[in-house]
């Protein structure tokens, strides 16, 4: 039992230690507009950090509207994006089921 | 969201989930949607699936929100009473979203918790008939979704098993390579195939120029007498030019029997697709098969060839490592999402895996990152 239990902290202690040391300085050191500014892809950063940058670039900003779509509700009626978000606090979240 | 929901609703904050494309079709055995109606069907299966009582609206079919918003799969943003936005981020995140609504609306005096909210697990439609009979096919590579359309469907049935068709490298470039056609039955359907009737048939039409092979195969023949496990096929395509803009697209026809799981219907269904060669950016990135998938033994997907090989390449550090990792899949379902990453090891760790960024750790993905570790670090 103990054998097995310090083979778990070190293959534990291994993990942490590969991780860290694969992450490139850039996701270190800085903030995020700076690191991403210039920099593609190819030069270390994540998937994620590209979706992230393209989500900063096209949505919405801070004090800007959402576009006005046609969604349509479950029932399948075409919806204003703009009219049902109009009078309220909204939360809004995209999603799927996989 | 299902806590904040009860925790600021009554204070007049309205929730909603957009329901959009799939983000990793295959997942859970759900495809891609063709139509409205589908989408709609799909948020009903949502709804009974997960239990959630957050207001469901679908994006339009020509994804027009979720293009405005980035394309990522996950955004959320919070708007004022006015329309304006007050709080964005490109991934959901309960708590940050918590302080949002704090911040915005008020403090609640007694928080909801996951706990008191005693929900199910999710409970995703399983078929009932047999499935892991048919092997799924070993992929070259990591390959593209192409733009496919629906054209006709002799009685305008819906298409109880959707096409989906991805191309390998080369294929976008250079019009050589390999198509992946995977014939997918519908789970918001629930049929299956019927084996005792003949084998369905595909056949595909090809512009001048574009030679396919094959370019009709029939299915293979399967033992038990109904199952529910995709077929696929990989085509060599060679066309003496690049695909170019307008060009003439592929006209894949196929032919099947689908039969309800209540066993009280089972009809022909003759359905034609157009093949765009090029890359569909709404198709998402399908697991289940081939090179991009989940660990071995992810669930649905029993032994699938595109799992994560568990056997060592002569390296014990990395498959030390990659058992470690793969114990970290706490649902068993042959992906890594961030929450199950040890909290430690979260940010570093998550976000240099998830190198395209759709959220999970795929067997591809961690075999890349396993790759890049130095190689002194692998013990």
């Amino acid at each position: 039992m103990e054998i097995r239990l310090a083979r778990q902290t070190l293959s534990s202690l291994l993990v942490a230690v590969i991780v860290l040391s694969i992450a490139p300085p850039a996701i270190a050191q800085g903030g995020v507009r700076e690191r991403l500014q210039g920099i593609d892809r190819g030069q270390g950063f994540s998937g994620r950090d590209m979706m992230n940058r393209k989500f900063d670039a096209v949505a919405p900003g801070i004090g800007e509207s959402m576009p006005d779509i046609t969604v349509y509700d479950d029932a399948g009626n075409p919806v204003s994006l703009e009219k049902l978000l109009q009078g309220h606090h909204s939360v809004v979240i995209l999603g799927c089921l996989t | 969201m299902e806590t904040l929901l009860r925790d600021y609703g009554p204070e007049g904050v309205e929730f909603f989930y957009v329901y959009k494309t799939l983000a990793h079709p295959g997942l859970n055995g759900y495809v891609q949607p063709l139509t409205l109606a589908e989408r709609l069907m799909h948020i009903a299966e949502a709804k009974r699936a997960l239990g959630t009582e957050v207001t469901w609206i679908a994006d339009n079919m020509d994804n027009e929100l979720k293009r405005a918003l980035g394309d990522v799969p996950n955004a959320e943003l919070v708007i004022d009473p006015e329309g304006k936005v007050v709080a964005r981020r490109a991934w959901s995140d309960p708590s940050a979203l918590s302080a949002d609504l704090e911040r915005l609306v008020g403090p609640v005096d007694d928080p909801t918790s996951v706990a008191d909210l005693d929900m199910p697990a999710p409970d995703y439609y399983e078929p009932t008939v047999a499935t892991g009979v048919v092997p799924r096919l070993q992929l070259p590579g990591r390959m593209q979704p192409l733009e496919i359309e629906l054209t006709d469907s002799v009685n305008d049935l819906p298409a109880y098993a959707k096409l989906r068709v991805e191309a390998g490298p080369g294929v976008l470039e250079e019009g050589k390579g390999q198509l992946y056609l995977g014939f997918v039955l519908d789970p918001i359907y629930r049929v299956h195939w019927n084996n005792l009737a003949p084998q369905p048939e595909y056949s595909i039409a090809s512009p001048e120029g574009v030679e396919l092979n094959p370019a009709t195969a029939t299915f293979p023949e399967v033992e038990q007498e109904a199952d529910a496990d995709p077929r696929e096929f990989l085509v060599e395509i060679n066309a003496d030019h690049p695909p170019s803009e307008g060009e003439e697209p592929l006209e894949l026809t196929v032919t099947y029997y689908a039969c309800d799981n209540d066993n009280t219907w089972c009809i022909p269904v003759t359905q034609s697709y157009e093949i765009s060669l090029v890359a569909d950016p709404d198709g998402g990135r399908a697991f289940g098969r081939g090179a991009g998938g989940r660990f071995g033994g992810g669930r649905g997907i029993p032994g699938g060839p595109g799992g994560m090989p568990g056997g060592g390449q002569g390296r014990p550090g990395r498959n030390m490592m990659r058992e470690r990792i793969r114990s970290w899949d706490t649902n068993a379902d042959g992906l890594i999402v961030r929450d199950e990453v040890p909290e430690p090891m979260r940010e570093r760790f998550f976000d240099r895996a998830d190198t395209n960024g759709d959220g999970v750790i795929d067997a591809e993905e961690l075999d890349s990152m396993l790759e890049r570790m130095p190689r002194g670090r692998q013990r």
